[in-house]
């Protein structure tokens, strides 16, 4: 790709207003036939890639009603098999999934709460060009990206901030993603439009008012993608409580929902094997179902936020 | 509360140019009081960063020690980069790292243009709820367990039964080391691609709509649209995640792939991050596949130097 | 420029407050309850999904036995896999595990496991097991310290790990004798495969099936015995990784000829679609839907696993009876012919088995109570099976009957209502379990490979369980045999898959002797130990 066009264009777009459309002079005046072209190859496209992604995920559902044996078996293909809701008895039976969803729930909410209200302002701040320390502090968070010191350190450092087996190790070690640090910088940067700052001064706003009363408003299509990005890991997040919880009733719905498909390993020689193996099957796809349902839901009232074409009209105005 | 803005902050500035060679402590109190607010925007974040990634980080020196449970993580003797070279001396070290470059080079271009493709793709879609189901029904695979992604691949790959397998002669995929990584980063691709395209969806709803009808107005085709429009719109954000990307050419996620061993397709599967599992947490050698994360982890870093370096050079889109 | 400055300062030293770490607030566990009673914290590692142990009367007899408090916590095997080195790093032993910990760990972190044998006269019941069962001793012992407690769950499972069943109702149906000899096997599979012996007019079936080509549990590699290399595919020691001994002489299967064989072999057949041709790339599910198939209509004919009714479920079960083991040909004398020699690990060294003592532990008297009680034999009883009386009944004169109805509501066995398998304790030879429907089944699938089994000299023919190399040689074997097995497991899966056993297998031995890969050097180790412990 040509990063220059991104380097010439990219600021054009972002801070038009003027007539100047520099694609002008290259586009012909009448529409082609070629166009109806393009729109079905682009039609065709979405079909077959919505159809590759539909069939799993029909096979999920399905599965998750079949036998089981039927489905490892390759009978289940279009419409589910010995159509069985054990495995959804044996879930939804077990009095910890509530307590489990509850969980995932309250870490979920909090932690992105935090996880926003510690990565948004640095975030801005870190866009402002004039401030000179960015880059060293950019360098020093991207370091961490790739350097860690790994589980034991880790679980010497919570112990000994007494967070081990709390709420809290869900939701303080990974209050800042760098990766989400770097997108909503990344979008400041670009999308927001530096005339604003202009004004903002004008107007005599300090960097709190412009951050508050300008940027924050003009971004929501950003503040729900990294939200999103927190509250799916944080409703995903499995190894934490894997690791660092000792108490089941404290346990989130991940942990939950892998010890009972987890039922089934033994160590062979005193479990009828075979039969465990099908009790896990039996509830490997009700699991996907399960855990992911409400976040489904979430997602269409996200994708509002998405739609919401506000920087560049606000420019305008 | 505070009065001080950038504006006047930069009036003064402007007023103390003559005596530039202040001393540093002024200068300091200088840029604190202009940035403060900057500052203290972004102090819990390098609070966080601070304490739960750099603080942890003195573990590292495990990779030079022998590990010696008796005297604590690092109390061990100091052996130098011993186990980095007990790691280029393993005559799996070639393979391991031909694999891991194979795979992750596939997964990691293929995994970066087609979330763009897509991108593109949906933002054509004129009707709103057509467009909200195909975003819906694409982000969903994000969320299946890799658990069951692998039983699925295993029942679809099935030769005899399954819906792909059964086109494929009699012996499965899975098995094949030739196609081993077609099935990885296809299956990876398919199971992110959606949700890795919102963010370009994102950036694509902050586009003006009127450039769009100045654009049309101006003659220009569906394809120019989304060529002149579109794609620039979204460049910003693909060369920052191309960067990040760079970073992780020696990256194989650990729980998917190992899933997909099996005695016909290791020597195709065997990479860094399964040989550290076997290595560190089977085998509990924790020095060695400390050192082996290292290795790993600065090779990354230095890819992701270089790129950052050229994008900075091409293009103002850099991380740092 | 002094208000700025004032600003600053202000603002930095927020700054900085916010950089003061949080306070930490782990306080000691107390180590004795409101009653002044010493307190015992047991770790176990379970199904977190099961009857939590402290509600069960096997845990108030033990606290009226050491007059003590008892802490269970139970940790999932999944949660403990990744918790464990972060845990013993951090020193986190809880006074008694159960299950947690190898001989391994003993040695790396030698400071926290207790030495039992000064405190052995304070557990007679120990005592008298460590003096019955001196291999379970040999098993445990660090040098002269005793670093962790086995335990012993009873002859009812000394027994082979691997059994090889075959229909037996099929081969009735089709008017075909039980097959001696691999060649009468092959014979007997093609019939299963043309003749529809499950009479549903389908040739749906599997003649044969495999799980994988490893040296474990439930490998077709026990064909090796046919020729009297002995497997002992359980327990994690050295047959496991690929090494046997013969006649005191320590070699390895990847070089063996009859390795070769067996390999040939099972290509042969899967070559005829006598093993399914996707056989070494399914998973687990894969397998057990064709071996149990709908629980009515059997789909296989021979395949490897525990017992009959553990691999094929307990309606097709009755179908099946275990293949005694099979000579290579007609020609091999009796005498030649083995079995897989792992019985003592069924018995007592199942994998990461063990109790284990923090010896920082603050109440060392009453732990020592506690486990001197779970080693008797009522609790040991109870601890494995269930509580008495609540599950299980003591009829008297050492026989004990458990409540199916109680018991099995869950599971084919005790799992979830009592320690099972990660219990500490020791069930006498002179017990009688009724009703342990486990132990019976396969207890009764072992009968028939007995006669061969009994033929291993437990000393000359394999390497004990017991042999264990110390840290350092393990971490050298381990990483030769993690390169070995990246090499040769695919050499012989190929093999399986493709054949070309007979014209590579020289080139193959070559490769995989060099020196880089370490094999050479592997067998020394093991010979070095295995002179160790057996001299």
């Amino acid at each position: 790709m040509s990063a220059t066009t991104a380097g010439a264009l990219a600021p054009k777009v972002a801070g038009s207003g003027s007539g100047d459309i520099p694609w002008n002079k290259h586009v012909r005046q009448k529409k082609t036939p070629g166009d109806w072209v393009v729109t079905i190859v682009i039609d065709v496209l979405l079909l077959l890639v919505v159809l590759a992604v539909l069939y799993p995920l029909w096979f999920v559902v399905i599965a998750s009603f079949s036998n089981p044996n039927a489905v490892a078996a390759g009978n289940v293909t279009l419409l589910p098999k010995d159509v069985t809701f054990v495995g959804y008895e044996k879930v939804f039976s077990n009095n910890r999934i509530w307590q489990g969803y509850l969980n995932t729930i309250i870490y979920s909410v909090v932690g992105t709460a935090v996880n926003m209200a510690v990565t948004i302002p640095c975030a801005f701040a870190l866009s402002r060009r004039e401030f000179k320390p960015r880059r060293v502090i950019m360098f020093l968070f991207t370091v961490t990206m790739f350097i860690a010191g790994g589980l034991i350190p880790n679980y010497l450092l919570y112990k000994s901030l007494g967070i081990n087996n709390t709420m809290w190790v869900f939701i303080l070690p990974g209050a800042v993603s760098v990766y989400n640090v770097i997108v909503a910088r990344s979008f400041f940067e670009t999308s927001i439009p530096e005339e604003l700052h202009d004004a903002a001064q004008i107007d005599g706003l300090s960097y709190f008012g412009y951050f508050f009363k300008i940027v924050l408003p003009l971004s929501a299509a950003i503040l729900a993608v990294i939200g999103l990005y927190y509250f799916v890991g944080h409703w995903n997040d499995f190894m934490t409580g894997l690791i660092y919880i000792t108490d089941d009733r404290k346990q989130p719905l991940q942990v939950v929902l892998q010890q009972l498909l987890l039922v089934a390993q033994g160590t062979g020689t005193n479990v009828n094997a075979a039969a465990q193996q099908q009790a896990a099957d039996q509830i490997k796809f009700g699991i996907i179902i399960v855990s992911t349902l409400p976040l489904l839901v979430l997602y269409p009232f996200m994708q509002k936020y998405f739609n919401k074409g506000v920087m560049l009209g606000a420019v305008k105005g | 509360m505070a009065i001080s803005t950038a504006h006047a902050a930069r009036g003064r500035a402007a007023a103390m140019e003559p005596r530039r060679k202040r001393g540093i402590l002024d200068r300091l109190a200088d840029h604190f009081q202009r940035y403060w607010q900057l500052w203290l925007l972004c102090a819990p974040a390098l609070f966080f960063v601070a304490l739960f990634a750099y603080v942890p980080m003195w573990g590292i020196q495990l990779a030079f020690r022998e590990f010696e449970p008796s005297k604590g993580l690092t109390g061990g003797t100091f052996v130098g980069f011993q186990y980095f070279l007990d790691f280029f001396h393993n005559p799996l070290f070639g393979e391991i790292m031909v694999n891991t470059i194979r795979i992750s080079l596939w997964t990691l271009v293929m995994g970066f243009i087609c979330p763009i493709i897509l991108a593109l793709l949906i933002n054509q879609i004129g009707s709103k709820k057509v467009k909200g189901f195909v975003q819906t029904v694409t982000y969903m695979p994000h969320f299946i367990s890799v658990v069951v992604i692998v039983s699925m691949l295993n029942i679809f790959l099935t030769p005899g039964s399954g819906i792909i397998g059964r086109f494929l002669g009699d012996e499965s995929l899975m098995g094949s080391t030739s196609a081993i990584t077609a099935v990885y980063w296809i299956s990876e691709v398919w199971q992110h691609v959606g949700w890795n395209s919102i963010i370009y969806l994102a950036a694509l709803a902050g586009v003006d709509t009127s450039l769009y009808e100045a654009a049309k107005i101006d003659g220009a085709g569906r394809l120019q649209l989304i060529r002149y429009v579109d794609f620039p719109a979204i460049l910003p954000t693909c060369s920052i995640l191309l960067i990040m990307n760079m970073g992780s050419v020696l990256n194989v996620g650990f729980d998917k792939i190992y899933l997909m061993q099996n005695a016909l397709n290791m020597p195709a599967t065997e990479v860094i991050s399964t040989y550290t599992y076997k290595i560190g947490i089977l085998n509990g050698q924790y020095s060695y596949s400390t050192a082996i994360g290292l290795f790993n982890t600065v090779i990354n870093f230095l890819f992701l130097i270089t790129a950052n370096a050229i994008a900075k050079r091409v293009s103002d889109s850099s991380i740092f | 420029m002094a208000r700025g400055r004032v600003r600053t300062i202000i603002a930095a030293a927020a700054a900085v407050a916010t950089l003061i770490p949080l306070a930490a607030c782990s306080s000691q566990e107390a180590t004795t309850d409101e009653n002044g009673k010493p307190i015992v914290n047991i770790m176990v590692r379970r199904n977190v999904t099961d009857h939590p142990m402290r509600d069960t009367q096997y845990t108030k007899d033990l606290e009226a036995a050491c007059d003590c408090t008892i802490k269970w916590q139970e940790v999932s095997d999944n949660a403990w896999g990744q918790q464990k080195s972060a845990k013993m790093a951090a020193s986190e032993f809880p006074d008694i595990g159960l299950s947690l910990f190898s001989m391994q760990d003993a040695a790396k972190y030698a400071d926290y496991f207790d030495d039992f044998k000064p405190a052995l006269d304070k557990m007679p019941n120990v005592k008298e097991f460590l003096d019955a069962q001196p291999g379970a001793l040999k098993y445990v012992q660090e040098g002269d310290k005793i670093a962790m407690l086995p335990s012993d769950r009873g002859k009812g499972y000394e027994v082979s790990g691997t059994h090889m069943f075959i229909n037996k109702t099929w081969l009735d149906k089709l008017g075909l004798q039980v097959p001696t000899t691999w060649d009468e096997l092959e014979t007997v599979l093609k019939a299963f495969k043309t003749e529809d012996p499950n009479g549903n007019g389908k040739a749906d079936e599997i003649p044969m099936n495999i799980r994988s080509l490893g040296f474990g549990l439930w490998s077709p590699l026990t064909l090796m015995n046919s020729e009297g290399v002995v497997t002992a595919f359980m327990g994690g020691g050295a047959s496991e990784q690929g090494y046997y001994v013969d006649n005191g002489t320590v070699k390895s299967y990847y070089t063996s000829d009859t390795l070769k064989d067996v390999i040939a072999y099972l290509h042969e057949l899967l070559a005829q679609g006598l093993i399914p041709k996707d056989v070494l790339t399914r998973d687990a599910s894969q397998y057990s839907a064709q071996t149990i198939s709908d629980g009515k209509t059997a789909l296989t004919g021979v395949s490897f696993g525990w017992s009959n009714y553990a691999e094929f479920g307990n309606t097709l079960g009755e179908e099946y009876i275990t293949l005694p083991p099979l000579k290579k040909d007609a020609s091999t004398p009796d005498s030649q012919v083995k079995w897989d020699y792992s019985q003592d690990a069924a018995r007592w060294a199942y994998s990461g088995s063990g109790l284990s003592v923090n010896p920082k532990a603050a109440n060392k008297d009453a732990i020592y109570k506690v486990i001197n009680a779970m080693y008797s034999e009522k609790l040991s009883v109870a601890g494995y099976f269930g509580s008495i009386p609540d599950i299980v009944s003591d009829d008297g004169d050492h026989t004990y009957t458990i409540n199916m109805e109680k018991a099995y509501a869950e599971y084919p066995d005790t799992r979830a209502v009592a320690l099972q398998d990660r219990f500490g304790g020791w069930i006498r030879d002179d017990v009688t379990i009724v009703n342990d429907t486990n132990a019976d089944q396969v207890t009764a699938s072992d009968q028939a490979v007995r006669e061969a089994r009994d033929r291993v000299d437990p000393i000359k023919d394999v390497i004990p369980v017991y042999v264990r190399p110390d840290t350092e040689d393990t971490n050298t074997l381990q990483n030769n045999n993690t390169a070995i097995s990246n090499y040769a497991n695919n050499q012989l899966a190929k093999w399986v898959q493709s054949g070309g056993v007979e014209n590579e297998w020289d080139d193959y031995v070559k490769k995989v002797s060099e020196p880089s890969l370490g094999l050479e050097e592997n067998i020394k180790i093991w010979q070095k130990w295995y002179d160790e412990y057996t001299k």
